[in-house]
């Protein structure tokens, strides 16, 4: 697809990791995979030197993100909360939709993405997430309908899933 | 072809130097209630339709004895029958206030500019702490009636001084009820109120102070300490303080070539007037937005109550009724 970048939804994420944001009260860290694990364990060093509450939360990668723990925190957090997670581009989705659901702006929220992970295309014909390694433009058999799914350049930052839509619609069926 | 003779205006109080300004309301003062040094006046249409709708939080500028002075509304916002204003009656001010107190009486007209919203509700809050402090309470009033109407959650604290009387105290209390309404009085007491609630508010809530210029910013510093963002926190901010005369500068007009010397103690706008530029402006003491300036060269010192941060470090306008110069030159899109 020709469409500039800059003029889409999709998230371009810093190459770096960013750092603790000082002016926290207390902070949420979520990570998974063992690249995720390295940067979220040099952030809570940084916030074990502040001596600011923290909570953290580590997943292996292998199954989908664990997030009724993050739920339950967001749910008692206070403002001055900031929410930290270093994963996975579909992973980071997901904190960062469960954070903005809670009331969390931009400013109290920090993400690095690293290397890998499947997609979630959502479908708006049945309305079924589907989970696959592809690329923005790739086709996907829709997991729900079945119907072929073209992954268009278009994130939800409320839903934390690329929209797919039918592709082949005005093709005669066989 | 004949003309029609322009029509004389409604007999107005005003000075005949007041013209009526295009889109201006002209109101009937249908009410007055004076306590202490506070005094609320109900203004209503000469025909006795509704008013326009207003944003909560949202202010009108009033000309009052040949001055312009903005109030916040404090009454019903959608098709009020009435706007309200409540008016601190300023001794050294510039005089509006005490012409209002003074020299107003029920049954007089007066000239207003449509309600102009700068402090709004945010929509997708989960709570609002609503801070005020002293006659800094009239845009929260009308604060407190969007949230009722709309079941927004909310929580007042209210900051006063020992020895005045607390503005719109009987009213403000029967619209919190018992549990949404802090009184705090004196520095130490609001601080520790400040201190106890903004430590303790859901992720989601945002904070809306107006009050007087220290108050406003040792509230906004408490708030930090304890970990908000500046996108939480919303200010209204009324200003009394004189400023200081500020040193001369030379002003370059971009489209005539003409260069005029701003004085000490003497306005960009005053300057600007004076050589018969015209600018459009209502408050002139940098509150309302009004007479804002593009800048083609030179440091602008910004004195302003109206320019977000990124506007002022921009560098590209400034408000020519209180703001000056940090270059010997500064050049203007004129």
């Amino acid at each position: 697809m020709t469409v500039s970048p800059d003029h889409t939804s999709v998230p371009r994420w810093p190459d770096e990791p960013p750092d603790v944001d000082p002016t926290g009260s207390s902070y949420l860290v979520v990570s998974t995979g063992e690249a995720g694990r390295a940067v979220a364990s040099r952030w809570t060093a940084a916030i074990a030197s502040l001596a600011k509450p923290l909570w953290a939360h580590h997943d292996s990668g292998e199954s989908p993100l664990a997030l009724d723990g993050l739920s339950r925190e967001l749910a008692a957090a206070r403002v001055g909360t900031r929410v930290m997670v270093a994963a996975p581009e579909r992973d980071v989705l997901d904190v960062l939709r469960l954070a903005r659901a809670a009331g969390a702006v931009d400013a109290e929220l920090r993400a690095h993405v690293t290397p890998a992970s499947d997609l979630r295309v959502y479908c708006p014909h049945c309305r079924t997430d589907t989970h696959a390694r592809l690329s923005v433009g790739d086709t996907v058999a829709c997991e729900g309908c079945h119907r072929t799914l073209i992954v268009y350049h278009h994130v939800s930052r409320l839903h934390g899933a690329y929209l797919g839509y039918m592709v082949d619609a005005e093709e005669p069926t066989t | 072809m004949t003309v029609a003779p322009a029509q004389p205006l409604a007999s107005s109080p005003l000075a005949p130097s007041a013209a009526v300004r295009e889109g201006w309301l002209i109101l009937r003062v249908a009410g007055v209630s004076t306590a202490g040094r506070v005094r609320t006046l109900r203004l209503v249409s000469l025909t006795g339709d509704t008013l326009p709708s207003f944003t909560p939080g949202s202010h009108i500028v009033v000309e009052a004895g040949g001055r312009t002075n903005a109030y916040s509304l404090t009454g019903d916002f959608l098709e009020p029958i009435a706007y309200e204003i409540s008016v601190l009656r300023i001794p050294d001010g510039n005089g509006g206030s005490r012409w209002i107190h003074d020299d107003l009486d029920v049954g007089q007209e007066l000239s207003v500019s449509p309600p102009r919203s700068a402090f709004p509700p945010v929509a997708s809050a989960q709570h609002h702490v609503l801070v005020a402090g002293g006659i800094g309470i009239t845009p929260i009033l009308s604060h407190i009636r969007a949230a009722r109407l709309y079941h927004r959650s909310f929580e007042v604290i209210y900051a006063h001084r020992h020895d005045a009387e607390v503005p719109r105290l009987r009213e403000l209390r029967a619209l919190c009820g018992p549990d949404r309404l802090e009184l705090a009085q004196g520095r130490a007491q609001v601080t520790a109120r400040l201190r106890k609630r903004l430590a303790e508010q859901p992720l989601g809530s945002v904070l809306l102070i107006c009050g007087p210029g220290p108050m406003m910013e040792a509230t906004e510093t408490i708030a930090t300490e304890l970990g908000w963002p500046s996108q939480r926190i919303h200010t209204e901010r009324f200003s009394t303080e004189a400023l200081d005369p500020g040193s001369p500068f030379t002003v370059k007009l971009a489209r005539s070539g003409r260069q005029l010397l701003v004085p000490s103690g003497v306005s960009l706008l005053e300057a600007l007037e004076a050589a018969e530029v015209p600018v459009p402006n209502l408050c002139r003491r940098g509150v309302c937005g009004e007479c804002r300036v593009a800048v083609k060269a030179g440091r602008p010192e910004h004195r302003d109550l109206f320019l977000s941060d990124e506007e002022r470090t921009a560098n590209d306008s400034l408000m020519c009724c209180v703001s000056r110069a940090h270059d010997a030159v500064l050049e203007l899109e004129l």
